[in-house]
């Protein structure tokens, strides 16, 4: 392993001792040596075709978005072939903010197709691979495994039901999913509208709280974007003992399914807080075992909504020769999307039919409200709480594709997703197998400033973010 | 048996906003196809719906005006179903929690007092157009209306016969009309009715199943088609059928409806509300506000020329064809505060130069000033009528100012006693007959020796003057 402490803000800093543009061109060569292992881009930005950079507070910073958030300047295909080679006319409010402080977008990053997945498996570029074992699984997102590998010092990422957060914990990378409303989703392809969020990642909490500020704010295109709340995060980066935080850790988390080593692993971790005046509390979570099959019913009917403007006439995959309305859209549709997406829409549409709404749906949304008030509930006496991030390690690639796996790899990150709470996905360790442990840390509805306080708290007493893979193969950049 | 036929309608009308419900297109009508979009109204993905305030204010202006309550929140809801106009495969609308509910109109048909409830009037988008040319294998869409703010008003089932429905389609298109909320336009489609028949057994209070009818596009159509509907309807009853629930297509030209191709019984539009679109509360000082600056309405406007004004009820009606006029009429009384006249003046000449020259009342351009100025000129004995006549289509045609078209072109009335008494005399030597007919009693002669006299003056003589004159002459030569 070996580490490297190459953050944005030093990144940014050595910026102004070099050419503008060198950063971008090492992070070019970077992902020129390490994509033939890793396949995590989908589009690169041609070396000849680097902005000049003017100046901002991230001048000359290289970046990536994964393939759900518009660019116009590279297609934006959301991994499938529905919107193959489809290039949007506009860019993603985020990623104008970024180029507004004169970050360069370097890359677009795979992902599974409209996010529906685990493992990038359904990607309709293929799947990318695990940074720390290349026959492993990055999760549901490769920015993770781009920003571990150091091909990107930082990313967007989506995360509907947890692929960011997911994918940071088995690749070792630092993420934040923000409080829903707090980063506009103009130019987020929508998926579950209610849970879509744009997040950061990258290689620590405190580059991470950097984007966040830009990213964050209300957003006259986002009529659910956040009115007057402020996320401005770097504020809390300033050290100087945690005492008076009061964490709580929930026990119907842990246990269960979740793999032992990584549930010890953490337990482990929230001493680290306790070492710095934090306090660890019991709490409870009631409900939280139907989280994920309640995300799940409220995903596939907004996902079904969602997706139904893919026909073909307008934009993306066409059939040819279909000879009626009727052909042209069954078979544009039947064709253009994966067996995963396939499988949602259709479970989308049934549980919004008069037979199974009230039975599935409307139960789904009471158990959402039933998550809401017990989060309200345990942050009553708790200012953060710490939960799983992934049930275990990054498992093996090529499984048999099994449609609850991804239901059960999201149980811990579901239920943040259907409250709408804003969380760090940061590592904690390393397992047996070599392949990293990640923990989630939840934060109260605009409460980014302490769970990004208490993160970086975790990350100056510790080392885990600053490892770095050794990608067999790849010379070092 | 004798059936009663139950009826209500579903009105969808264009909102007068310059942009669409959810972006800043242009709404106007006519551009060319596909020149007022953009990635919103098209549904491209990533994109997110922006509320048209005005829309809202439009919406609640009308919801006010017909005694609704506003609902709050009111919340947006998807309607799903794939057709081509759709671009999202879902039209952004409202259903469980529409803006406004249980309102009524109140309108008067044949001088009787009627009363239709309002069962609510939500916001919606409108769709694209489709074409499909004669010549190629292929349908076009045009997507220029998509995304469009319409508010759709639905009844609850009160009407009882075609003319009564007819007559409560333009009671509520007079009130759009005034509430400058919609156009109303049949033919352009800025306004369309959907009917809902069912029949029952005269006494009873239940509702039976009810038939819809689409694609009706006039006030005539909308007659014929539910005296169709009933009479269809009156038969299979008779013969011992049942009706079951359907939609219709009405073909107008062959004045018969047919059943609509697999559009799906009852479909199931799996509404949800919408999560890119917070729910909608109306703050109390905005609605009062509208409340306050709500135009008045038609019938108001009736009974205030006639109350206020001592107009006949016949002026009032006709002034109050069109907002336009009325308000033409309205700017013009205080700089010429003779009503009397300005009615005569815009009945007897603005109507029927805006007749002559095709011009509809959301085009007019006469100003209020002129008018009252030519209304002026009459009243002061400047000029006669036939000279307003034509200084009046002057005005409208060329926008002259009538006051120095009169002064420039001479048209001023001649009150010259001596020069009308010499022309009296010319057509009196020159008109023998005439006289000798008159005075056998042709009082017919009378008028073409008038029209002689006001010739012989240019048309500019006062014509009491003239009939004076020439009366008294004609008496000398009894």
């Amino acid at each position: 392993m070996e580490k490297s402490d190459t953050g944005i803000q030093s990144c940014a800093t050595r910026i102004r001792d070099l050419h503008p543009a060198e950063a971008v061109r090492q992070s070019l060569r970077a992902i020129q040596q390490t994509e033939p292992h890793l396949h995590a881009f989908p589009w690169v930005l041609p070396a000849d075709a680097i902005p000049t950079v003017e100046g901002g507070a991230l001048a000359g910073v290289p970046f990536a978005a994964d393939d759900r958030i518009c660019t116009s300047f590279a297609p934006t295909t959301a991994a499938s072939k529905m919107l193959a080679a489809c290039t949007p006319p506009y860019t993603a409010t985020a990623v104008q903010r970024l180029q507004a402080a004169g970050a360069v977008c370097v890359g677009k990053l795979n992902m599974d197709e409209f996010s529906m997945g685990h493992t990038t498996a359904s990607s309709s570029f293929g799947q990318t691979a695990n940074p720390w074992d290349c026959t492993r699984v990055p999760g549901g997102s490769a920015a993770a495994a781009a920003v571990v590998s150091g091909m990107v010092p930082a990313a967007l990422a989506s995360d509907t039901s947890g692929a960011l957060r997911q994918s940071c914990a088995l690749c070792g990378a630092s993420g934040i999913r923000p409080t829903y409303g707090a980063v506009s989703r103009h130019g987020l392809v929508a998926t579950a509208p209610s849970m879509d969020q744009i997040g950061v990642v990258a290689r620590s909490i405190e580059d991470c709280a950097l984007l966040l500020s830009h990213v964050a704010g209300h957003d006259p295109h986002d009529p659910t974007s956040a009115r007057g709340e402020t996320v401005d995060d770097t504020a809390a980066l300033q050290t100087g003992g945690l005492s008076g935080l009061r964490i709580g850790i929930p026990a119907a988390a842990f246990g269960g399914d979740l793999d032992s080593e990584t549930g010890d692993r953490i337990m482990q971790s929230a001493r680290v807080w306790e070492a710095q005046g934090a306090t660890l509390h019991d709490c409870a979570l009631p409900g939280l075992e139907h989280a994920a099959a309640a995300c799940y019913a409220i995903a596939c009917v907004e996902a079904n909504s969602s997706l139904a403007r893919y026909d073909g006439i307008r934009y993306g995959y066409r059939a040819p020769e279909a000879s009626s309305l009727h052909e042209l859209y069954t078979r544009s549709r039947s064709h253009g999307f994966g067996a995963a997406v396939k499988r949602r829409l259709l479970l989308g549409a049934l549980l919004l039919t008069d037979a199974y709404r009230s039975r599935y749906y409307q139960q789904a949304l009471q158990v959402r409200q039933n998550i809401r008030q017990a989060f309200a509930q345990a942050f009553s006496h708790c200012d953060l709480l710490l939960l799983p991030c992934a049930p275990g390690t990054a498992p093996r690639a090529g499984g048999e594709e099994d449609p609850a796996a991804t239901h059960r790899a999201e149980r811990y990150t579901a239920p943040v997703s259907l409250a709408g709470l804003p969380a760090a996905a940061l590592p904690c360790g390393f397992a047996k197998n070599g392949m990293p442990i990640g923990m989630q840390l939840v934060g109260k509805p605009f409460g980014e400033r302490a769970l990004i306080r208490a993160a970086h708290a975790f990350q100056t007493q510790t080392d885990f973010h600053r490892q770095r893979p050794e990608i067999e193969g790849r010379t070092q950049a | 048996m004798t059936w009663e036929m139950v009826c209500g309608l579903e009105v969808h009308a264009e909102l007068a906003t310059r942009s669409k419900l959810f972006c800043a297109c242009a709404t106007a009508f006519g551009a060319a196809p596909n020149t007022q979009t953009c990635p919103v109204c098209l549904g491209m993905p990533g994109t997110l719906p922006r509320l048209n305030r005005r829309a809202v204010e439009l919406a609640l202006r009308t919801g006010l005006a017909l005694s609704c309550s506003v609902t709050q929140p009111s919340l947006f809801e998807r309607k799903q179903y794939f057709y081509p106009d759709t671009p999202k495969a879902y039209q952004t609308s409202q259903f469980a929690a529409p803006l406004c509910r249980d309102g009524a109109l109140v309108f008067t048909q044949n001088g009787v007092r009627q009363q239709v409830r309002i069962h609510d009037i939500h916001l919606e988008e409108d769709a694209g157009k489709l074409f499909h040319p004669p010549a190629q294998p292929c349908t076009q869409i045009d997507y220029n209306r998509s995304g469009v703010p319409l508010i759709e008003v639905v009844t609850e089932p009160d009407l009882r016969s075609p003319e009564e429905a007819v007559a409560f389609l333009e009671a509520l298109r007079e009130t759009l009309l005034f509430l400058g909320v919609s156009d109303g336009k049949m033919q352009e489609g800025s306004m369309r009715a959907d009917v809902n028949v069912s029949l029952r057994p005269r006494g009873s209070d239940t509702l039976y199943p009810r038939v819809e009818m689409k694609n009706i596009s006039s006030f005539k159509a909308v007659q014929r088609a539910i005296a169709f509907e009933a009479a269809r309807q009156t038969e299979i009853l008779q013969s011992g059928g049942k009706i079951h629930p359907e939609t219709r297509r009405w073909d107008d030209a062959a004045g018969t409806s047919t059943a609509m191709r697999a559009k799906g019984s009852a479909h199931d539009y799996r509404y949800f509300p919408d999560p890119d679109l917070p729910p909608l509360k109306v703050a109390s000082a905005w609605l009062e506000e509208i409340r306050a600056q709500t135009p008045e309405l038609a019938a108001a406007k009736r009974s205030r020329y006639q109350a206020e004004l001592g107009l006949s009820a016949y002026d009032a009606a006709m002034l109050t064809t069109a907002p336009q006029i009325a308000a033409l009429f309205e700017q013009a009384l205080p700089l010429c505060p003779d009503a009397k006249e300005l009615s005569n003046l815009i009945l007897g000449d603005v109507l029927r130069l805006m007749n002559e020259s095709g011009t509809p009342a959301d085009r007019l351009r006469l100003s209020p000033a002129d008018l009252a100025s030519v209304a002026r000129l009459i009243l002061a004995g400047s000029i006669n009528r036939a000279t307003a006549q034509q200084v009046l289509d002057r005005v409208f045609l060329d926008g002259i100012d009538p006051e120095t078209y009169v002064r420039e072109n001479g048209l001023a009335m001649v009150d010259d006693e001596a020069a009308v008494q010499q022309a009296v005399d010319d057509v009196l030597r020159q008109h023998p007959q005439s006289v000798a007919d008159y005075r056998a009693g042709k009082t017919k002669a009378l008028r073409f020796l008038v029209g002689q006299t006001m010739k012989r003056m240019q048309g500019r003589a006062n014509p009491k003057t003239v009939n004076q004159l020439l009366l008294k002459a004609l008496e000398a030569l009894l």
